[in-house]
């Protein structure tokens, strides 16, 4: 139930995103909380939850740009399923695997956009992927890292209350 | 049980005693009783009164760091409450200087009507460059009005409503502008599309435009959003794509795309410049 939280995440996140997270660029490349949230999702609920998060999460980035209505929806749809097929075939918890996974995510999730765009027909350039994408992808496997623990031990407490014998 | 036992060996060191502290107290000066029991008793009144001092010493330490501690505490408390003033003062100071760059550049002669706007929100997502400003049709603006920061142009108004309004800006995939080479007059076409970066691309309408770098490029009026004679930035290299067909310059932007904080939208700017 209270992985539905997740969806109400997505509002700070984007506010976040449109003000302030713009003007801290590190290393060139901007966090991706929207994107980590995706993909965050799809790791710790599943590729169901993930996907309906990542459309969620994409729906209001587009609602919010006004350009291209469902091109965000549907490539954090594509990119929070991923992320939870992935977290079915591994330790989700352990260390390295929510970073990788925030990385694969974010590498995904920009080349998709780029592609999309192109076929738009919009002369967005090619280095374009590497000069978002490869820094959102550290940033993603650097931001997911604290979110991934804090879900996790959220996770363990949620099923000791569900097992617990009152 | 034991003084039963001892009695007489106590009693006997009792008398003695009795003796000693009477002849002592009889005899001038130190006896020789006084000087060995000084003697006897110097290593145990050194060691009570060592650690006498070092207890109240430790005593008195202890003190002083609980109170050393307070003090810490207040004087961090402080310069928190110092800092987030001096980080204020800063940014007030920042947004002056910004404020006034922009006062200067609507008070100069010739400089079309404006209307000065902060910025609210910016894009979401890297892909395209835009940022929402504060004002709207309520103060006048409307779609296609240029607009520029204290430095230079930044883009146009995209979309407007009562309340807000949207700058595309000149580095979004769907911008464009003309533009021209100040230094040798040679015209050409700013566009965006270089996601991910802070530069322009400028392609010239000829091959063999003389551009170098260091050139400055300013609008041209070309196209009827941007009146001519607006600052755009600096060439910071030049090459050629499409197979050697179009000459392209990379262009530093004189305005400060990454960081908007304050614009100028040129309400009553024509094409034939300020």
């Amino acid at each position: 139930m209270k992985r539905y939280l997740i969806f109400a995440a997505y509002l700070p996140a984007l506010v976040a995103q449109a003000s302030v997270l713009p003007l801290l660029k590190l290393g060139g490349g901007e966090v991706n909380l929207i994107l980590v949230l995706n993909v965050l999702a799809g790791l710790m609920a599943g590729p169901d939850i993930g996907a309906a998060a990542g459309f969620w999460g994409g729906l209001l980035v587009d609602l919010v740009t006004g350009r291209f209505l469902g091109l965000h929806a549907l490539v954090g749809m594509a990119t929070g399923y991923l992320a939870g097929a992935a977290g079915n075939r591994v330790y989700r918890n352990h260390f390295p695997v929510p970073s990788l996974v925030a990385a694969g995510g974010a590498l995904f999730q920009e080349t998709m956009i780029w592609g999309f765009l192109r076929v738009f027909g919009l002369a967005v350039d090619p280095l374009g992927i590497l000069r978002i994408a490869l820094p959102e992808a550290l940033l993603a496997a650097v931001v997911i890292v604290p979110l991934a623990a804090w879900w996790g031990r959220f996770r363990r407490e949620e099923s000791d209350l569900r097992t617990a014998k009152f | 049980m034991f003084f039963n036992r001892y009695r007489r060996f106590l009693g006997g060191a009792a008398v003695a005693i009795i003796l000693v502290l009477a002849m002592s107290k009889t005899s001038q000066g130190s006896s020789p009783w006084t000087k060995w029991t000084g003697v006897v008793l110097s290593p145990f009144t050194w060691s009570v009164e060592t650690a006498t001092g070092t207890v109240h010493g430790v005593g008195a330490d202890l003190g002083r760091i609980a109170g050393l501690a307070r003090a810490n505490r207040d004087l961090r408390r402080e310069v928190a409450a110092l800092s987030a003033k001096n980080e204020k003062l800063v940014r007030a100071e920042e947004e002056n200087v910004r404020l006034r760059a922009l006062l200067g550049l609507k008070n100069r002669p010739g400089f079309p009507s404006s209307v000065a706007a902060t910025v609210i929100a910016r894009s979401p997502s890297q892909w395209f460059s835009y940022v929402i400003i504060n004002k709207g049709t309520a103060n006048g603006l409307r779609v296609g009005l240029p607009v520029t920061d204290s430095q230079g142009v930044v883009g146009e108004i995209e979309s407007v409503t009562p309340g807000t309004a949207t700058v595309l800006l000149l580095t979004d995939p769907q911008s464009g502008a003309g533009v021209v080479d100040r230094r040798t007059g040679e015209d050409g076409v700013l566009v965006g599309g270089l996601s991910g970066t802070e530069y322009y691309k400028v392609e010239f309408f000829s091959r063999n435009a003389a551009v170098k770098v260091g050139d400055p490029i300013g609008t041209s009026g070309l196209g009827n959003v941007f009146p001519a004679g607006l600052e755009v930035g600096k060439v910071v290299s030049v090459g050629y794509r499409n197979y050697g067909l179009v000459k392209y310059a990379l262009v530093q932007p004189a305005a400060a795309t990454n960081a908007l904080f304050h614009v100028l939208v040129l309400t009553g700017a024509g094409v034939h410049g300020p």
